[in-house]
């Protein structure tokens, strides 16, 4: 029998499906879907291309095609580094979920939207992948707030914009269909083109679609909110490169040099000047993330190998940020009552917490020496020499949500000291110590901010990786 | 199986426009009223008509799956609305306030004026928008009835932050989607897909609906 790449799909939805059963005990069901998304993301990144795998005696080419309700799914050597790049990134939030994670949906929920994504970059016609995406945003919602707590305007921004990408994406196809039989018609082509724009401009939160950025990050999980940031995003981003792959006419169209670059820097403008604003930790990283993926629009609109591999770059290297700053935000939410507004002064009660939140916010904003600087650097340095405008401007947005980083580590950090009335005694009762983190929690925020240092010293491995993926995607 | 299609068969003079106007019908329901259990009732009816047009342009079978998740829909927002209602009356309680009695009667939406007002420039809009930009592929008075329920989900969306009440935009919204999908793409995939795709929505806005609750209650 024929399984080709189909066990990268089941796997993680199995899995998902015994984490969920398993949720009476905490820890497993974290720990069992980032073992099962490490092992099948090394194995695409490690295994040799066309190698047979033997599993219980039989053979598994995993790059075999195999017809699934009819429609092909094939796994080229660029989807097995993009599949290889969501497992892992889903890996490290599972993992950090063990012990940072509040809400017990995302680990089960998670890893079935791993399996999910595999399908959107695998299956073929396009029309499959855009329906199969649109099932793990709708997924993605259930774990992004807590049962019964807090509001849940993120939630519902993100499902109604993804909701209003899809029609977009599915009426494109039916218009190219009919281009192919007609190719006089070039309106038919115009207005597909239109279409998928528009669509991958809600679902990347181009400006003026944005709303549901910060609002995600505003009142969501935190390590779901990266899981937003980071896997969905890297699954539409991928998405994208395959519509660009597959239509090469969409880069050759007229506006694609114009209107692309110049989406992604109003993007980055809009989000670099929202983001030097207080308005909590969690709306900070969207207007971060805004920054980011304006940059690596401009990067993309390049058309380049290199560009494309800055833009993919970006990407990677979010991952990094973002995780490390949820898992330093999830632990002292925790400790401040669970809600998403963090009270004053709570940086001190959990200091490894506080820096794992300033080096990810770091790293979020591209400041040296985090892994995110690397993959701005190479951006902003290459535009630098050949427009000096447009990178003198791009590298000024940068600087504004490090204001803003800035201000909201101040908060953290504040100490309070109540100013006693006249004639009221001082209060010199000592207030209870808080309890000391505890040492795995320490043990992992450390191994993260190693890594994120360590990649903005040595980014040549990413970079690479980066560079090698775009170039089966350049045009 | 077959006697439902043979019940399809006999009302299918209605599959025309007097499901048109079924449709505004369950609309104004959504756009105007403001009682859970009228919402559902719209949106049961929406689903029934939207059905009875999609047996002009699919097969009826498929129509009849269509009605089932849309009545599946609607039965899961009926319970929502139900164990919010409950949920909001016994937070009252506890507070030892007098328990307000749930109007029994139809309860129209606060400024509702200004929602018929809405409900008018849905009708003209896509009256105008039909005119203007009739849709492919499909006979005139389904195609009115696509761009009837595209733009009147949108308005729904925009009225409210609850998700309660965008939710019901956002399933508006995807029906008047799938009925004009299912003309142009016939594969079944796809139509499953999109059933899939709009009970897990419904599923998701009733989640969302229950956690923003919850918010209120804290702030209470």
């Amino acid at each position: 029998m024929t399984v080709g790449p189909l066990p990268l799909l089941v796997l993680p939805m199995v899995a998902g499906a015994a984490a969920y059963f398993l949720r009476r005990w905490r820890n497993l069901p974290p720990l069992l879907t980032a073992g099962v998304a490490a092992v099948l993301g090394v194995l695409l990144l490690a295994l040799p291309f066309g190698q047979p795998l033997r599993i219980g005696g039989q053979e598994v080419v995993l790059e075999q095609p195999v017809s699934l309700l009819g429609r092909a799914l094939t796994l080229g050597v660029s989807d097995r580094l993009a599949l290889g790049f969501l497992f892992l990134a889903g890996a490290a939030l599972f993992l950090l979920a063990w012990r940072f994670g509040r809400g017990d949906l995302f680990a089960p929920l998670g890893s079935g939207v791993l399996g999910l994504l595999g399908g959107v970059l695998l299956i073929r016609p396009l029309i499959y992948s855009a329906l199969l995406f649109q099932i793990a945003a709708t997924l993605v919602v259930f774990s992004l707030h807590a049962e019964e707590e807090g509001p849940a305007h993120g939630g519902l921004r993100y499902l109604t914009f993804c909701t209003l990408a899809l029609p977009g994406l599915l009426v494109s196809h039916w218009l190219l269909g009919l281009y192919t039989l007609s190719p006089d018609q070039q309106s038919l082509l115009q207005v597909a083109t239109g279409l998928i724009a528009f669509s991958f401009a809600l679902l990347l939160g181009l400006f003026p679609f944005h709303a549901w950025v910060p609002a995600v990050g505003g009142d969501g999980l935190p390590l779901v909110t990266a899981f937003v940031y980071t896997v969905m995003s890297g699954g539409v981003w991928f998405l994208m490169l395959g519509y660009l792959q597959t239509y090469p006419w969409l880069v050759q169209s007229a506006y694609w040099g114009r209107v692309v670059p110049a989406l992604g820097l109003v993007t980055a403008v809009v989000g670099g000047v929202l983001g030097t604003t207080r308005r909590g930790p969690g709306v900070w990283a969207g207007y971060a993330v805004m920054v980011d993926t304006g940059l690596a629009l401009v990067a993309l609109a390049q058309g380049t190998q290199s560009g494309i591999g800055v833009a993919l770059n970006l990407l990677f290297v979010r991952v990094m940020g973002a995780a490390l700053m949820a898992a330093g935000l999830s632990s002292l939410q925790m400790r401040s009552g669970g809600v998403p507004a963090l009270p004053d002064g709570v940086g001190w009660q959990a200091p490894w917490s506080t820096l794992a939140v300033v080096i990810g916010g770091l790293s979020l904003a591209g400041f040296p020496p985090t892994a995110g600087f690397a993959g701005r650097w190479a951006l902003l340095s290459g535009l630098l020499s050949t427009d000096p405008a447009t990178g003198c401007l791009l590298l000024l947005v940068s600087v504004g949500p490090l204001v803003g980083l800035v201000q909201i580590v101040g908060g953290l950090l504040r100490r309070h000291r109540p100013i006693p009335r006249v004639g009221e005694r001082e209060d010199t009762e000592k207030t209870e110590e808080p309890a000391p983190e505890p040492i795995l929690n320490v043990a992992l925020l450390l191994l993260f901010i190693a890594a994120t240092v360590l990649l903005g010293l040595f980014p040549q491995a990413l970079a690479t990786a980066a560079y090698r993926l775009a170039g089966f995607f350049a045009w | 199986m077959t006697t439902l299609l043979a019940v399809i068969d006999r009302i299918s003079f209605l599959a025309a426009w007097p499901s048109v106007v079924g449709l505004c019908v369950a609309l104004s329901l959504l756009l105007v009223a403001w009682q859970w259990q009228v919402h559902a009732l719209g949106v049961g009816l929406l689903y029934f008509f939207v059905a009875l047009l999609q047996t002009r342009v699919i097969r009826p079978e498929v129509a009849l799956v269509n009605l089932l998740i849309g009545l599946m829909i609607a039965f899961t927002l009926y319970l929502t609305g139900r164990y919010l209602t409950a949920r909001q009356q016994a937070a009252e309680r506890t507070e030892e306030e007098p328990v307000r009695r749930a109007p029994t009667r139809f309860a129209l939406a606060a400024g509702m004026p200004l929602r018929a007002l809405i409900l008018l420039a849905v009708l003209i809009a896509a009256v105008a928008g039909y005119q203007r930009f009739p849709l492919p592929q499909v006979p005139t008075d389904v195609g009115l009835a696509c761009e009837l329920l595209a733009i009147g989900g949108l308005f729904l969306m925009g009225l409210s932050e609850e998700p309660f009440h965008a939710g019901l935009g956002l399933l508006t919204f995807l029906a008047g989607f799938g009925l004009f999908f299912g003309a142009l793409e016939s594969s079944l995939v796809v139509v499953g897909l999109l059933g899939t795709i709009s009970f897990l929505v419904a599923l998701a806005v009733t989640f969302l609906a229950v956690t923003h609750v919850s918010q209120w209650e804290e702030e209470r």
